[in-house]
């Protein structure tokens, strides 16, 4: 049976629309929270219906509107229906005429209450640190910002100068958040040389896996101090004079509480 | 984000500050909500920031530390052990020198741990510098 081959092209295309798809998820907020729509509960709809006719015992015109506000709301009857052709049930007083109107003004009321609209992510918390990328030109007032789902660590609105283009502002981000991470990364591939160290039981060829591994972390952090140098030349003003925090490099409190 | 804290949440169960065999979990620095849903919690971390990826890995480092500090007491022990079963020998005659193996189990196993801490504090001490 011949073997299948799978183009190398074809894998590589298919990772390309993965990331894209992917990109364009965590950007625009995707499918499920792109806009959702809160219906008001019983008791909220009840205590809203309190609030624009008043609480009065049932029997009085204020229940009338409470229960016009109700209908106009849920629109399962039509004015016509709820308020002046009223099947009254039993036990409940009929109508005046006093009753109608305001069941009327009710009626209105409830058909004016929309239920809350929010759309989950983009414009969630606008404000939100990190959340925006790019500043708008502030001559034009033009937006030029992008708003984000998920906080990349953008500057935003809180950088310095007179504006900053959404894709410049995201790639410091990712520099800044690169950065931060080169130092646990090193620490963390230093802790699996310790590990390999100790139980390399004297054996010569263990111990110098163990330490090439060291040499190589020492080396990267080194490589990576002299490109992050480079960087802080090269860009204007520097990537790193960032208004947002970047979680604390690891501290002694924590060594030291780690070693208790 | 939503989804992937949907599929913890089918997971993991309340909140705790100490876990499996005394390591930390990984989650503690990260902020946690614990959810009510009927007669138990569910505990849900948050993921607030991009930056945030970087507290998971905080918290990995002390796992792995705690993890380093456990295989270099058991390698000493493993060491004395071996010391003990050596019974002297030190080898010669093509046999193996039982003695000197036993020494450097019980070394190395100490080098390892002194490289894991030191590692955490120069390390953090050389990345603290320049990523404020």
């Amino acid at each position: 049976m011949p073997k299948v081959q799978i183009p190398r092209s074809l894998l590589a295309s298919c990772l390309v629309v993965l990331a894209a798809v992917g990109v364009a998820f965590v950007l625009f907020g995707g499918p499920v929270d792109a806009a959702a729509t809160k219906e008001f509960t019983t008791a909220e709809l009840n205590a809203a219906a309190k609030k624009e006719c008043g609480d009065g015992a049932i029997g009085t015109t204020e229940a009338a509107c409470r229960n016009g506000f109700r209908n106009g709301y849920t629109n399962n009857k039509t004015l016509q229906d709820a308020c002046i052709d009223r099947e009254t049930p039993a036990g409940d007083p009929v109508y005046t005429d006093e009753d109608r109107s305001s069941c009327k003004k009710g009626y209105a009321a409830g058909a004016d209450l929309k239920p809350i609209t929010f759309s989950n992510g983009t414009s969630a918390d606008p404000d939100a640190v990190g959340k925006k990328c790019g500043k708008d030109n502030p001559d034009t007032e033009a937006v030029e910002g992008v708003k984000t789902k998920f906080n990349f660590g953008c500057l935003g609105d809180k950088y310095d100068g007179d504006r900053l283009s959404p894709i410049e502002d995201m790639l410091y981000a990712f520099v800044r958040f690169i950065s931060v991470g080169v130092g646990i990364a090193v620490v963390i591939s230093m802790i699996l040389a310790g590990i390999q160290y100790s139980s390399s039981e004297g054996n010569p060829e263990a111990t110098q896996a163990a330490k090439g591994r060291i040499r190589i972390s020492i080396g990267a952090l080194l490589i990576y101090l002299f490109t992050f140098s480079l960087v802080q030349y090269l860009v204007p003003g520097g990537v790193f004079n960032s208004a947002v925090p970047t979680p604390p490099p690891i501290s002694i409190e924590v060594l030291e509480r780690t070693l208790r | 984000m939503n989804s992937f804290l949907d599929l913890i949440k089918n997971f993991a169960a309340a909140c705790s500050d100490s876990a499996f065999l005394g390591f930390p979990t990984w989650y503690k620095y990260l902020q946690t909500d614990d959810l009510d849903v009927g007669d138990s919690t569910i505990c849900t971390p948050m993921l607030g920031g991009l930056n945030d990826i970087w507290l998971v890995g905080l918290a990995v480092i002390e796992i792995l530390l705690r993890v380093g500090i456990l295989v270099a007491v058991a390698y000493v022990v493993v060491g004395g052990v071996k010391f003990i079963d050596a019974r002297g020998d030190t080898g010669g005659g093509g046999k193996p020198d039982k003695i000197n193996t036993a020494k450097h189990t019980v070394l190395d196993g100490l080098k390892g741990v002194v490289i894991c801490v030191a590692a955490t504090a120069v390390v953090s001490f050389i990345a603290g510098r320049f990523t404020q």
